[in-house]
């Protein structure tokens, strides 16, 4: 990955990150039935979350 | 339409300066860093003037100067050599191959300006007293 | 439980750490750090993770859901950012010597004491209620553990001992804790290597234990996840904890509580401390960027299942929320666990203590004593004294001070409160420094005032909307103060500033504070013109990715010292010994020469105030050299003025000249006066041919900058309405020349001196894999700016002892490292060095990656001025003399220089250099 374009990616992941866990889309999910056992908020917020850390990972971490 | 100016020269910040003075002077500016570009640039830009180092890595500035002056269409171009050797030999050496002037580096800025200018004047004043020529024959 | 043995166990536990401390120093003083990598580095970052997140976050999410969340969201999400940010911190402070948060924010505003000093108090002020948090968590879990087997909890009854609560004797044994731990070494900008890792193994102990609570919750008091969640969400009140609404979290405060942990992450003075003090390598940031906020993602994973599961077994029990964690293992009689958990919520406690008091007590010494007591004349840097001893023990007192303060806050707050509401108030004290810390790093605009005016206003709407309302509210009963307002003025309430209405009382108070706060620096900033020096400070800071570490000298500066004067200053606060280094290091690294250095330069005037801003902090940093400088003060003008004195090295290399023309006359009497001398004159021509051409290459090369300095001092002066990006970039160019140029004189005075035979050797015994270390450590700075990797492959025997000149021989690998560091590739470039031995010899490799050298130009390097490297991709930099230079070294000490190489396969230089005899063997 170019690096210049490594550093766009990053800004395009904090906003997307921004925007997963703010009011619109966290209301799509705001349901306390259970989905695989977990309550879909729960497992909304975490799964958002690991994809964040997931994309930095390979914002930072493949083809260096 | 603004004279044209070729800078030749592989100091990176020399070539900063002596662009951002052309360009101030109101020239429209092509940079070499060295002889072969330097040949290149000639044919395509089609300078009206070069600003010549004479230190220069593979072909050197004397070896441009030569082949300028053998070249048909450019045999008066006029050329302004700089260096950073100030040796009288070079001196008599690079007028010799038929450069126009010869200013030595560090340079006075207005020097150089004025020396540009008065090449390019005389550079006109040559092509239209040769049109004059053509016209009376 | 037998409460000695709970006693035992802690007491045991803080030995480990003082033993991992004890050895991770030990590595370091041995250049073996453990702490130099990325893991590490981002577990020591779990600090953030304190009692707090191991007590509180269970009982927030027992009562606010999900609303536990945002605090670790927040984080994950600028840790997006830490590239560009975190990394520009780092590099900003390393440049600067940057020693707290209070003295960076200082110095980017023209080292200003009293923003230092200010700072300092938002600071200690702000954390206050996080350290009582702290004491309040450990002396809870404390009591409710000792009562084992039985589960009695009452916030009202103080467990004592010995007539003093138990709160009090927590205090007392962090601070001693703390004092023992945090305050042992004097330079701060030393990275405090035995800390760091014992906070990354206070981080694992904590990560552990919390994750054993929760397997033992979900998997031996339920039958896994999907038993805990079905039996839970049957009940309609669990059910909602799941949801976001009005009894749990709104989006709103959702979204003001991620905003808030953002800046607290980057602002918190312990995670200053972490993250951009301890960072030993910039490029770590990138794996921190991702694995902290997995950490942070782990060690939240069960706290929901806790947290219903606590609801659910102790639905017809009174118990704190806040200890679950701890009281469900206890009520499940596994007291094994139990203890475990306590360890690692005096885990979570301990290491935030330690890092906030070690950074919080270096404020308070740095940015606030030390200035008072300078601007107060009770310390006087002119006079004799030692006054190392003099921060030390300031630093002791401030941590008992400010742990006492916790304790204090502890006691007149509310004891009700929740763990996590108190933490937020200290939060939101820190959000305070975003203005004007950011502005500073991205706006050149803002000024001193601005940033006094933006701190004062946040700080004071803060302390009236959350730490004075918070004494105002006990057992969760407002008072009259909190429901009408002062004197009745319904618009002054602390919690609904102008009638606002519909924020929780953190969010309102970070809305209404941080409005001041950026308001007033904004505009203040706007209205105010910032002095010369702030000026400078503010382009070092903004464009700091624009500075190599070499340009550090800006011209914005004159003035007159002594070199003793300013050596018995330092003397007087860093001690004999490492002024010695330190000076000497300089001298090396300049080519200068202290006995024949009267007067100071401004170079070596600013390399003495960063020295002492690493241990005093800059704005201390400032006035102590203020006292032992007769500074000028510069207007803008006259750094124009400045250039001309690029003059006076126009005029030396006249001289030069001149000199030669001199000798070369002299040579042409000698040739006419001895005729009869003919074979040794032809021999003298040859000589003399040789030093002509070496002339006239010097004159080329000195003509090359100066071209340069006098074409852009020209055209800046016949400019003077240039545009700023222009006059900074030809500004800039003038000044990397003009270093060019001084360089190059040195090194020919040198070669000439070294090849006259005139150069004074001080030969002594050298260790040199010593040397090699150290001039590896010299040249990281440049090999990290260019991502090159250094290797060293040395066998891990005896010292191997050299007779030669330390000086000389460290010019030689330094001027091979950095070679070979300029000749390999960008980014995977990889030099590696290698000694060998041989009978009565020992040989050095530095190996590179790069492109290779030529085998016709295998040779040539060696001259002078010739240098290797393709000549169309524009010049490489450098003089061309080094190669020479150490090649006659070399030859001094009786050894011989040479490269390997193949084109394209990297280029390996090798030196002998015969052993001392004392390793003949």
């Amino acid at each position: 990955m170019r690096s210049g374009a490594r550093e766009s990616w990053l800004v395009v992941l904090f906003v997307v990150g921004c925007l997963l866990f703010s009011y619109p889309l966290m209301e799509l999910f705001n349901d306390a039935a259970l989905l695989f056992g977990a309550p879909v908020s729960v497992l909304y917020l975490f799964s958002a979350w690991l994809g964040v850390i997931g994309a930095v990972w390979l914002i930072h971490e493949r083809r260096r | 339409m603004s004279a044209k100016v070729l800078i030749v020269d592989d100091e990176a910040n020399i070539v900063i300066s002596l662009e951002f003075l052309m360009q101030q002077a109101g020239y429209e500016v092509a940079v070499a860093r060295n002889g072969e570009e330097a040949l290149e640039q000639i044919a395509d830009f089609r300078p009206d003037l070069i600003l010549l180092d004479v230190m220069l890595p593979g072909l050197n500035g004397f070896d441009v100067l030569q082949r300028v002056r053998q070249h048909a269409g450019a045999h008066e171009l006029p050329v302004i050599m700089l260096t950073a050797k100030g040796r009288e030999v070079e001196v008599t050496k690079g007028m010799a191959l038929g450069a126009n002037a010869y200013i030595t580096k560090p340079f006075s800025t207005r020097n150089l300006l004025d020396e540009v200018r008065r090449q390019l004047e005389a550079s006109r004043q040559t092509e239209i007293d040769k049109k004059h020529e053509t016209f009376t024959d | 439980m037998f409460g000695g043995l709970i006693l035992l166990v802690s007491l045991l536990y803080l030995g480990l750490l003082f033993a991992i401390a004890y050895y991770g120093d030990r590595r370091a003083d041995r250049g073996r750090s453990i702490i130099n990598n990325p893991y590490v580095y981002a577990l020591s970052m779990g600090v953030y993770c304190t009692a707090w997140t191991y007590y509180g976050s269970v009982g927030r999410a027992s009562s606010s859901g999900l609303g536990f969340l945002p605090i670790y969201i927040g984080p994950t999400l600028i840790a997006v950012l830490w590239w560009f940010v975190l990394r520009k911190m780092v590099r900003i402070s390393r440049m600067n010597r940057i020693t707290t948060i209070a003295d960076f924010i200082a110095s980017r505003y023209g080292k200003s004491s009293t923003l230092g000093g200010l700072v300092t108090v938002i600071a200690v002020v702000g954390v206050i209620p996080y350290i009582s948090l702290q004491l309040n968590a450990v002396s809870a879990s404390f009591t409710l553990l000792w009562g084992y087997p039985e589960l009695r909890f009452d916030p009202s009854d103080r467990f004592t001992i010995s007539g003093l609560d138990t709160a009090l004797w927590v205090t007392f044994g962090m601070a001693a804790f703390a004092i023992l731990f945090g305050t042992r070494h004097l330079d701060v900008t030393e990275h405090h290597e035995g800390l760091v890792a014992a906070i990354a193994f206070e981080s694992i102990v904590k990560l552990l234990a919390f994750l054993a609570v929760g397997f033992f919750v979900t998997f031996a008091l339920f039958n896994g996840p999907v038993d805990l969640f079905t039996q839970a969400m049957a009940d309609p009140d669990a059910a909602r904890l799941a949801t976001f609404g009005a009894e749990t979290i709104d989006y709103n405060q959702w979204a003001w509580l991620t905003f808030l942990s953002m800046l607290a992450i980057l602002f918190l003075p312990r995670q200053f401390q972490m993250a951009v003090l301890e960072n030993m390598d910039e490029n770590h940031i990138r794996k921190a960027s991702w694995l902290f906020p997995l950490y942070l993602l782990v060690i939240n994973l069960f706290v929901f299942p806790i947290a219903l599961a606590g609801l659910i077994v102790f639905r017809h029990q009174p118990m704190d929320a806040d200890l679950f964690v701890l009281g469900l293992p206890m009520a499940a009689g596994n007291e094994l666990l139990a203890l475990f958990v306590f360890i690692g919520g005096l885990s979570a406690a301990t290491s935030m203590v330690i890092v906030d008091t070690v950074a919080l007590s270096t404020m308070v010494s740095n940015d606030l004593m030390m200035p008072l007591l300078l601007k107060l004349r009770i310390v006087r840097p002119s006079e004799r004294g030692d006054y190392g001893g003099t921060l030390l023990s300031i630093r002791r007192i401030a941590i008992v001070v400010i742990m006492v303060l916790g304790y204090v806050y502890f006691r007149v707050t509310d004891t009700a409160a929740s763990l996590v509401s108190i933490g937020l108030i200290s939060f939101a004290a820190v959000a305070q420094f975003a203005p004007a810390f950011l502005g500073g790093i991205y706006w050149k605009g803002g000024t001193r005032l601005g940033a006094l005016s933006g701190l004062v206003a946040g700080f004071l709407v803060w302390g009236y909307t959350l730490p004075l309302a918070a004494t105002h509210s006990f057992g969760g009963a407002p008072d009259d103060f909190l429901l009408y307002g002062p004197w009745g003025i319904s618009w002054l309430r602390p919690h609904n500033l102008f009638n606002l209405t519909g924020l929780d009382p953190v969010s309102h108070s970070l809305f209404w504070s941080l409005l001041a706060n950026i308001g007033a620096y904004v505009i203040v900033s706007l209205l105010t013109r910032p002095s010369v020096i702030e000026q400078g400070q503010a382009s070092r800071f903004v464009n700091v990715f624009d500075y190599s570490a070499e340009s550090e000298a800006i011209f914005l500066w004159r003035g007159t010292a002594t070199v003793q004067a300013l050596r018995s200053l330092l003397e007087r606060f860093l001690g004999q010994a490492r002024t010695e280094r330190e000076l000497n290091d300089y001298a090396r690294r300049h080519s200068l020469d202290w006995t024949q250095m009267h007067q100071a330069d401004a170079e070596l005037v600013q390399f003495a105030e960063r020295l002492l801003a690493g241990v005093m902090g800059a704005a201390s940093a400032r006035v102590a050299i203020a006292s032992v400088v007769q500074e000028e003060r510069l207007s803008m003008d006259e750094v124009l003025k400045l250039l001309d004195e690029t003059s006076q090295v126009r005029a030396y290399s006249r001289q030069l000249e001149n000199r030669t023309r001199q000798l070369e006359e002299k040579s042409r009497e000698l040739e006419a006066a001895t005729a009869e001398l003919r074979a040794a004159n032809e021999r003298l021509q040859e000589l003399d041919r040789l030093k002509d051409d070496f002339i006239s290459t010097v004159t080329h090369e000195l003509r090359t900058p100066l071209t340069s300095i006098r074409a852009f001092s020209e055209i800046l002066y016949d400019n003077p309405t240039l545009d700023e990006e222009r006059r900074t970039q030809f500004v800039g160019i003038i000044l990397k020349e003009s270093e060019r140029l001084s360089r190059l004189i040195n090194q020919v005075l040198d070669l000439a001196k070294l090849e006259a035979g005139a150069a004074e050797w001080n030969t002594t015994e050298v260790d040199l894999h010593a040397l090699i270390t150290e001039a590896v450590r010299a040249s990281s700075g440049m090999a990290e700016e260019k991502g090159v990797r250094i290797l060293t492959r040395i066998d891990a025997g005896p010292p191997l002892f050299v007779w030669v000149d330390q000086d000389r021989l460290m010019q030689v690998m330094l001027n091979l490292l950095s070679n070979a560091i300029k000749f390999s590739p960008e980014g995977r470039g990889e030099v590696c060095i290698s000694t060998e031995r041989r009978d009565d010899w020992l040989i050095v490799h530095v190996a590179d990656n790069g492109v290779g050298i030529r085998p016709e130009d295998q040779k040539v390097i060696f001259d002078k001025f010739r240098q290797g490297g393709d000549r169309r991709m524009g010049k490489p930099q450098g003089t061309g003399l080094g190669l020479p230079i150490s090649a006659q070294i070399i030859a001094h000490f009786g050894g011989k220089l040479w490269v390997e190489s193949e084109p394209g396969k990297g280029a390996t230089f090798s030196f002998t250099l015969p052993l001392s005899p004392s390793d003949h063997r």
